[in-house]
């Protein structure tokens, strides 16, 4: 009798690995295409939904700093809550590495705005760190971005505690 | 060696690979790269949707706002986080494209680095050696400490497979050396030098190769790699030895391989060898006896539904030995059947489509999942070693992208439908683009189906050859027993 005995760790693949890299390849080709195009179409719903010339988005942003935790923020349009946002941990981890949390997008009524962005976060002896920020504008004259950015404070004289970070705005055209 | 013959194609290095740093990879996203410096903010608000797991909707958002004109900043920002977002989805020749036409990026050296080890680990996994070295060729400094360890690992497994045994022996010295605060052991090594000794055992070296593999197998350790580690090395050095007819030897690897775990089987069998190669099939059938009551499915199982009867048959236990065979040529039927109805499930498309539902279920808007519950997937269980294999998880994640990408299309109908602002020359030639993008994306769809399907069919092909095999022995050693018994005893 014969007894078989390999050592089989794995199972390789049956089909020759050009054919598996042509499949490959040719999916991320239509699937490239189908992104594009899909980007294309949801770009032409969103400038049907809001005209470019009122649009203004939000986005915050932070530079990180280990004994800073950014817990919310909330957007006041004209006295009213345009939104209210408490950060995961998950969303503080994607800001700490450089992306900017899209807060607020959508139109605006022709004529003047006002803005106020207030910032709630943790820093050393202070467990309710507020800041607060604020804009006038006129809307109309094409789409606007505004950052609000928390930024680690400027260094302290020696021997005293560092100065509390800052919360900024910026207005990107 | 025979014995080391299926260690190495790339499709077996990158199972054992991912289940090895099955942890380390999870904590590391798909090819995410954070770009430094990026000013525009409409880009690094993309990024943060990257950054969340959703790598589509991010190259979405920055294509439709690079439409419009309205990112600012150089414009080999935008390229290079749009590439990045590509390789996030597993894009891996676009990304690629972009990453070699850029020679520096524009990007401090830790991150260009990091962006091409990422790259790198895609087209490793897709299955492009050369693509995978040539971009780790252009990582220029050490990586922070986990994706450093794996990239030695990563570039030395496939120095291995290039046969540049001695530049892989000096990656993994490295790797030794940055996981000595992991102790002796550390997994990431070992798991290394139990690959380099497995390919000089291949290039003829075997004296130095089987130093390798005795100084992973006496590792101390309790970890669960480790553990499987020292199995793995003991059991190719007992192997070996069997080959070159040295049982003794070959008998005492086979005692320090655990009898419980993913080897055992084998090690039982192997066991059972060493003793009936010394002539003492008494104490074979210990081992033997123990593995025939496992699930036949595995191939040790099989083996050793005919070692048992075998056995008996030397000690001349005539009437075991027939009924062993019998039991065999049941069990084999038994198995034989089961993998027809796989089979059915298979061509049906029950597999595939359980697969991506399972797939599709969980997964993040790239198309990720770990498949580790396969549970209920109609005939998952006979065929997950295939189903482990670089080759088909990367086709059955790109039959679950292409699959969303055919629903997307189906919802840009209905959103050009309703958009009123829309000049009908403008709708009409997206809905006609959108259609012949539809048809493509079902022909590719159908393709990949019909791969998937053929990886599976190939293998259940050769489960019955074996199946086959194993019964035809056992019929002919049944007869040779009826034979010898008719001339000892018969009537004449």
């Amino acid at each position: 009798m014969l007894l078989v005995t390999v050592l089989v760790v794995g199972v390789a693949g049956a089909s020759p690995e050009s054919s598996f890299r042509q499949l490959d390849a040719e999916a991320e080709k239509v699937l490239v295409e189908a992104l594009e195009l899909g980007a294309e179409v949801a770009g032409l719903e969103a400038s049907a939904a809001v005209s470019s010339r009122h649009l203004l988005e939000v986005v915050v942003s932070l530079a990180p700093d280990p004994q800073v935790r950014i817990e919310a923020v909330r957007l006041q349009l004209d006295g009213e809550i345009a939104r209210d946002h408490r950060y995961s941990d998950k969303e503080r981890d994607a800001l700490k590495r450089g992306g900017a949390h899209p807060l607020f997008r959508g139109e605006l009524p022709a004529g003047r705005h006002r803005l106020v962005a207030t910032l709630f976060a943790r820093v050393p002896r202070q467990a309710d760190f507020q800041r607060q920020v604020s804009l006038d504008f006129v809307s109309g004259g094409g789409p606007r971005v505004v950052e609000l950015r928390l930024a680690p404070g400027p260094a302290a004289e020696n021997g005293k505690p560092r100065n509390p970070p800052e919360f900024t705005l910026k207005e990107w055209k | 060696m025979s014995v080391l013959r299926y260690f190495l194609p790339l499709s077996v290095l990158w199972m054992a690979f991912a289940l090895f740093c099955g942890a380390a990879l999870a904590s590391v996203e798909r090819g995410v790269v954070a770009w430094d410096g990026i000013q525009d903010p409409r880009l690094r608000a993309a990024q943060f949707e990257l950054l969340m797991g959703r790598p589509a909707a991010a190259i979405s958002r920055v294509l439709a706002d690079r439409a419009r004109g309205r990112i600012a900043g150089p414009p080999a920002q935008a390229r290079l986080v749009l590439a990045g977002m590509y390789l996030a989805n597993d894009a891996h020749y676009q990304a690629a494209e972009t990453f070699y036409l850029m020679a520096d990026m524009g990007q401090p050296r830790a991150v260009r680095d990091l962006a091409w080890f990422q790259l790198a680990r895609a087209q490793f996994r897709h299955g492009l050696p050369d693509e995978a070295l040539r971009s780790l060729a252009q990582v220029e400094g050490e990586l922070p400490p986990p994706q450093e360890r794996e990239r030695l690992l990563l570039s030395s497994l496939l120095l291995l497979q290039d046969e540049r045994l001695d530049e892989a022996a000096q990656r993994l010295s490295r790797l030794q050396a940055l996981s000595g605060d992991d102790g002796p052991a550390s997994p990431w090594a070992t798991y290394g030098r139990f690959n380099l000794g497995v390919a000089l055992f291949r290039r003829g070296r075997e004296q130095q190769g089987r130093a390798m593999l005795e100084a992973v197998g006496r590792l101390p350790g309790d970890s669960a790699e480790i553990q499987a580690l020292r199995d793995k090395a003991n059991l190719t050095l007992a192997f070996s030895y069997l080959a070159q007819q040295q049982p003794e030897v070959a008998q005492r690897y086979f005692n320090v391989t655990r009898l419980h775990g993913p080897l055992s089987n084998k090690a039982l069998l192997g066991l059972g060898r060493a003793h009936a190669a010394r002539g003492d099939y008494k104490k074979a059938l210990v081992p033997w006896m123990q593995l025939v009551g496992r699930d036949a499915s595995d191939p040790s199982v099989l083996d050793g539904l005919l070692a048992v009867p075998y056995a008996f048959g030397k000690l001349e236990a005539l009437k075991q030995s027939l009924e062993y065979y019998q039991s065999a040529l049941q069990a084999y039927r038994e198995e034989m059947q089961r993998v027809r109805a796989v089979e059915a499930e298979v061509s049906s498309g029950a597999l595939v489509e359980g697969l991506a539902a399972r797939m599709a279920g969980e997964a993040d808007d790239g198309g990720h999942r770990d498949l580790t519950d396969l549970s209920g997937v109609p005939g998952a269980r006979h065929l997950w070693p295939l189903i482990s294999t670089h080759e088909f998880r990367e086709i059955l994640e790109n039959y679950v992208r292409v699959g969303r990408a055919l629903d997307e299309t189906a919802r840009w109908n209905t959103q050009l439908a309703a958009n009123a602002s829309l000049a009908p020359g403008r709708r009409a030639d997206l809905q006609a683009r959108i259609a012949a993008l539809k048809d493509r994306l079902t022909t590719t769809r159908q393709r990949l189906g019909d791969h998937m399907t053929r990886l599976a069919s190939a293998e259940l092909n050769r489960r019955k050859q074996r199946l086959v095999g194993y019964a035809g022995e056992a019929r002919f050693s049944m007869a040779q027993i009826y034979d010898y018994a008719a001339k000892r005893w018969g009537g004449e």
